[in-house]
């Protein structure tokens, strides 16, 4: 069975329609925090940390919306609201509440998590675009295996931190991939490193490098942002 | 202390709500499930039970008391008398299903990789401690599967295999591992597997390895090692995917 270009594009269009949606209300949920933060700052010249309670409903909404993350929220780089950052991160409870997942942001500390080294924060600081970092084990962190997705956080036009969500491996795989099992062939989406992020087939495993395209095999880059996704596919094969 | 961060909510995971006798019959049930206790065999007397699993007499009793109603153990009186195993587990296809659709792919994933992890270590280590005998009768071992007559044969054939090669390494932490991925995996894969056509492939696969292992080619053997694992997950993965997203027969 040879792959259909047809059949790969409308793969292709819906799985970025599903991203570019989420990052559409990414940056809604940083504008709206935005919103809420400079209201409450008023007109201090500083930021303090009482001024962030617009994350939390911002974060409910971006998390009634949308199913599949576990949790959203907002991170700040050091040295606006204090030494060491803050991450006002919300997730998900399964009664449909929320609660604040704490990190440790202290250095020298058993646990200490250094997002400011991490891809999810330092390429959205660095580049102001919006970032899809992982799969990746999340250590210190969530301390799960996850996608992360981030956006610019920005106060009056500066960009200050990220507003992202992040998603759990395993939801991932059941937002995803009803659409790449329409495919009969075999597919994977793949990350800008070259690493799948999910496969319809027991060829392409999560996390491992897609390495060169099989015979046959074609890749297409899907046009949201400059996130560097591809959809891989090839001829169905039996191992 | 306050709030917990997300890693020290991991730490204080609530511990699985598994009543202890119920993990006793579970420890027995797959040991008899992998062939690790065999028919006919006697099961120590209920103290020395009660010392080697750490708990209160009466929670031995329960276990054993549920294993009895089974039909997998029976207690006799008199001179030759004792509990002995005289059934197997049921294995229940459905239950099995279930818990291979419980594992996401990154589970899965996760799951062979210390598969071939493990094995992969074990079989170096058994390359450099085994003797031509032990290599002998590994070879021996290895073809058991061929001839197995039943999804339980392979299964108790199969871990025997693996198992063999934790023992030629001389390492009883990397045999607790295998035991417990067996455990784990192994029913799950038959359930998976067509026995009668996939026997032959599992036998030749082990061979393989073995092969390998008299060449003292550690390199191939631990290839032949991740080759096994591979294939056997993708077999549970393709099996996974088609259970639970079905394409209409376009596949």
């Amino acid at each position: 069975m040879t792959v259909s270009a047809k059949a790969l594009a409308t793969t292709a269009a819906e799985l970025s329609t599903w991203f570019v949606e989420m990052y559409a209300d990414l940056t809604a949920l940083a504008e709206n925090t935005e919103k809420g933060v400079s209201r409450a700052r008023g007109k201090r010249p500083t930021l303090a940390e009482r001024d962030l309670k617009a994350v939390q409903p911002a974060a409910e909404t971006f998390l009634g919306k949308h199913v599949t993350p576990e949790a959203a929220g907002i991170i700040i780089r050091p040295g606006v609201v204090g030494d060491e950052g803050d991450i006002e991160w919300w997730k998900r409870g399964e009664d449909g509440s929320t609660a604040r997942v704490l990190f440790t942001l202290t250095p020298q500390t058993a646990g200490f998590y250094d997002f400011e080294t991490l891809e999810w924060f330092r390429n959205v600081i660095e580049t102001g675009r919006p970032t899809l970092t992982g799969p990746y084990l999340d250590y210190a962190g969530m301390d799960q295996y996850i996608l992360t997705m981030t956006v610019p956080f920005r106060l009056d036009g500066t960009i200050i931190g990220a507003a992202g969500c992040d998603i759990e491996l395993a939801a991932l795989e059941s937002a995803l991939m009803p659409m790449l099992r329409r495919l009969d062939v075999d597919a994977a989406l793949v990350s800008q490193h070259g690493r799948i992020v999910l496969g319809n087939s027991g060829r392409f495993l999560v996390g491992n490098r897609v390495g060169e395209l099989p015979t046959g095999g074609v890749s297409v880059d899907l046009p949201i942002h400059e996130l560097g996704l591809t959809l891989v596919a090839a001829p169905r094969e039996r191992f | 202390m306050g709030q917990l961060s997300g890693v020290q909510s991991q730490v204080f995971r609530p511990l699985p709500d598994v009543l202890r006798s119920e993990a006793i019959v579970e420890r027995l049930t797959t040991a008899i499930t992998l062939g690790l206790l065999r028919q006919g065999e006697q099961l120590p007397v209920e103290n020395q039970l009660t010392a080697m699993f750490g708990v209160a007499t009466a929670t031995v009793r329960d276990a054993l008391q549920s294993l009895r109603d089974q039909g997998i153990i029976e207690t006799r009186r008199g001179r030759s008398g004792g509990t002995f195993i005289v059934g197997t587990p049921e294995s229940n296809s459905a239950a099995l299903e279930k818990r291979l659709v419980g594992l996401s792919m990154a589970e899965l994933r996760d799951l062979s990789d210390e598969q071939a992890s493990n094995g992969m270590a074990a079989v170096r280590l058994a390359a450099e401690r085994s003797s031509t005998r032990d290599i002998e009768r590994l070879e021996s071992i290895a073809s058991l599967v061929a001839t197995a007559d039943s999804a339980a044969a392979c299964v108790r054939a199969d871990s025997r295999f693996h198992i063999e090669i934790a023992v030629l390494a001389q390492s009883e932490r990397l045999m607790q591992t295998e035991m417990r991925l067996l455990s784990e995996s192994v029913e799950i894969l038959w359930s998976v597997l067509d026995w009668k056509a996939d026997r032959e492939w599992a036998a030749a696969d082990h061979l393989a390895i073995v092969k390998a292992l008299r060449d003292g080619d550690i390199d191939a053997a631990q290839s032949a090692v991740r080759d096994h694992v591979s294939r056997n997950t993708y077999r549970l993965v393709e099996h996974r995917l088609d259970a639970m997203y079905p394409t209409g027969g376009a596949r």
